[in-house]
């Protein structure tokens, strides 16, 4: 069948690429052209790409995507920090890029299916596809993958799942193909070296404003440069001296301060999820692991689902819970589900 | 008859290579001379280069000492605008938005650097107007024939009003040279461009048409070929392609635009039977458009879409122009005839060819139609 990949320049994807014509797929590379100067997409990545495409003599087309990740990632991205959250641009760079407008653009193509080189495995039939954990778990990346809708799955395949990463690279090597030895990315692919708080900034605005610094009880400790400058959880760079260690325990983008607690109250017994896609038929309650980072081992939890909310209570109470961050659930290595942690 | 193997219908883009254009390139592929070495393997490539260049002026209808060859419409149409500039006493240029980039970008930097733009008003047909053109210009700028939609400009018109203020201007003359008549010294233009690649030549080689008198300031400097207005060893067996490659356009011209022009017509009453809702872009009089060229604007749909399915199927054919990543940009062309953004985003560019066989259209048409109703497009 003719199979869209997506081509980020990058090892995994032309592994996957490799994987999937060596089935005997009629393969065609994708790149997409998301934002202008940065790491993810810069004419560097997007000639890799077309290098892959040349060594495995596919068809390549280079796509304008700036208009659908600026709606779908990057205004959410900069409104959910100007609100006090601190979001996952990846998962829904995935949802609505990957799956939702990738995947429609290649229907269009005659492409069955939309192909990416991520860590993770599908099984199961169409309509009822399951999400498990890539076999490799120091490259899982199933907490991205998360849909939206149970049947956005449908067409979509992970060729790398089964694989490590070492096995991938030798797949690419051994293929020749002209990135099996290219560096991983990691950051937030449209924030230019990292620097999230100069990038935010310009574009939150009056949202980016100075503010209080406050404690739990609401006395004024000093000033902060912009809630969005802080993560939940951070000591260090506070600039505020104090008998013993502080933390960011909240931002509070509403009144646009910054609540500074000891380190037990970033300890959470619980939190609330919100939004959240179940993949599989659950009871109301059950006992589950979640990660609530991309980074975070899964945690044992109970879960009370009521729709598409939940109440989660940690076995062992976590540190540094950020609202806006996205929790997947786990079952061994079957993923349930995965939702918006809230606030409060 | 076998379907053909791929349908190539993006002549405007870049053509084939001419059977007497490759017997010429293989030829002068053995003149390893330099032409501006004084012993005899130097005098054979010069000898080469200078009949090369008579023949390209006969073709321009000029003299020889008139042709600059560049490498390519891109060099040709950016050392005539600095030529145009810098010999200009007023800081003031007029050209419409519907030029060639390798036009509209060097008047571009031309404003970063103090200068005036006077846009012309193009019109929903794609003909630019000479609506503000006036003594305090410095120069001018009109192209023969828009790639896009192929709509011929009003070069009587701009000859009659740039001569008569004498002010100079250039003319880009990619597109409609070996399709329509074109002679630049009858126009009265100061600089005319010539692409190869668009002619059956290779690419990487083009030419200047400069009139005698115009002062040039070489963009490449360096020894004096070219009369000291392009430095570098020619590009001796482009050179002499692109020589041979204007000689059969020149000869079959009116045959090939005939035989295009009936191609065209066939290709845009079967587009409209696959999709009736289609809008044809730029001029409706065929003596106000070039013979090969068809925009089609097709609503509800993405032309790079189509130009993406259509490849799949085995049709090659063009959306807007390509940036350099190679992702399709809206079209500038169609934006600034004023026409509604779904018709620029919706736009096909299906350009033909002396050597395009009917069975390539009808291939087009078919694929066509498959992609569309694939789609979802309307009928």
């Amino acid at each position: 069948m003719r199979v869209a990949v997506g081509l980020s320049g990058g090892v995994d994807s032309a592994a996957a690429a490799a994987l999937l014509a060596d089935r005997g797929h009629q393969v065609v590379g994708f790149t997409l052209k998301v934002w202008d100067s940065s790491r993810c997409c810069s004419l560097e990545d997007v000639d890799d790409a077309r290098r892959v495409a040349r060594h495995l003599g596919i068809p390549f087309y280079v796509l304008d995507a700036h208009a659908v990740f600026e709606r779908e990632v990057v205004a959410p991205f900069v409104d959910a920090y100007g609100r006090g959250l601190t979001p996952n641009p990846c998962v829904w760079c995935n949802r609505r890029v990957k799956f939702g407008w990738l995947a429609a653009r290649a229907r269009a193509l005659g492409c069955a299916a939309v192909a990416t080189g991520h860590y993770a495995r599908l099984d199961g039939e169409p309509g009822a596809r399951r999400l498990r954990t890539g076999l490799d778990p120091a490259k899982d990346q199933s907490y991205f993958l998360v849909p939206e809708a149970v049947g956005d799955l449908d067409r979509v395949l992970f060729p790398l799942g089964e694989l490590t990463k070492a096995e991938a690279r030798a797949v690419a090597q051994g293929k020749g193909l002209p990135v099996a030895a290219k560096a991983e990315s990691q950051d937030v692919c449209f924030v230019a070296e990292g620097d999230l708080a100069a990038f935010l900034a310009p574009r939150l605005g009056d949202r980016a404003a100075p503010g209080d610094v406050v404690d739990r009880d609401g006395r004024v400790l000093g000033r902060h440069r912009g809630v969005h400058a802080y993560t939940v959880g951070q000591r260090k760079g506070l600039g505020i001296a104090g008998p013993e260690p502080r933390y960011v325990v909240a931002k509070d983008g509403a009144r646009n301060r910054l609540v500074l607690g000891p380190r037990s109250a970033l300890l959470a017994p619980g939190m609330a999820v919100g939004a959240a896609t179940w993949l599989t038929a659950l009871p109301p309650a059950f006992d589950a692991a979640v990660k609530i980072r991309s980074t975070a081992p899964a945690v044992p939890c109970r879960v009370e689902v009521r729709g598409d909310r939940a109440a989660v209570a940690f076995a062992t109470p976590q540190f540094a819970v950020a609202p806006g961050q996205f929790a997947a659930f786990y079952d061994g290595d079957r993923v349930l589900g995965g939702g918006w942690i809230g606030e409060g | 008859m076998s379907a053909p193997a791929r349908a190539y219908l993006d002549w405007n883009a870049s053509a084939p290579l001419r059977p007497e254009a490759r017997e010429a390139l293989l030829r002068a592929l053995d003149r390893f001379g330099n032409p501006s070495s004084p012993h005899r393997e130097g005098r054979e490539a010069r000898n080469l280069v200078e009949a090369s260049r008579e023949g390209v002026a006969g073709f321009l209808g000029c003299g020889p000492g008139e042709v600059v060859f560049t490498s390519g419409g891109t060099e040709a149409n950016n050392l005539a605008l600095a030529a145009l500039a810098a010999a200009s006493p007023r800081q003031i240029f007029a050209a419409p938005r519907i030029e060639h980039p390798s036009v509209l970008r060097p008047l571009e930097a031309l404003t970063r650097q103090g200068w005036t733009a006077r846009w012309l008003p193009v019109g929903e047909d794609g003909r630019a107007e000479l609506a503000g053109v006036a003594p305090d210009l410095g120069f001018g700028a009109l192209q023969a024939a828009n790639g896009e939609t192929g709509a011929l400009q009003p070069l009587g018109l701009a000859a009659e009003t740039f001569g008569a203020l004498s002010i100079p201007w250039h003319c880009d003359g990619v597109q409609a040279w070996g399709r329509v008549p074109l002679c630049p010294r009858a126009l009265g233009c100061a600089t005319a461009a010539l692409s190869g690649h668009k002619l059956g030549a290779p690419t990487g080689i083009g030419a200047l048409f400069v009139r005698s008198g115009t002062p040039v300031e070489p963009l490449l400097r360096g020894g004096p070929q070219e009369r000291g207005r392009r430095a570098g060893t020619e590009n001796v067996a482009g050179i002499a392609a692109l020589a041979a490659a204007c000689r059969a356009a020149a000869a079959d011209r009116d045959a090939d635009a005939r035989w295009t022009s009936e191609l065209r017509e066939r290709l845009v009453a079967g587009a409209r039977e696959v999709f009736s809702g289609l809008w044809v872009n730029g001029p409706e009089d065929r003596d106000q458009r070039l013979p090969n060229t068809a925009s089609l604007s097709f609503p509800g749909l993405e032309g790079e879409v189509l130009v993406q399915a259509l490849d799949l199927a085995g049709v090659a054919v063009s959306a807007g122009s390509a940036c350099a990543s190679g992702a399709g940009g809206p079209s500038e062309v169609l934006a600034a005839m004023g026409l509604p953004p779904w018709r620029a985003r919706g736009a096909l560019r299906v350009s033909l060819g002396p050597t395009t066989r009917p069975e390539e259209v009808e291939r087009f048409l078919a694929e066509l139609g498959r992609v569309v109703s694939t789609l979802g497009g309307g009928r």
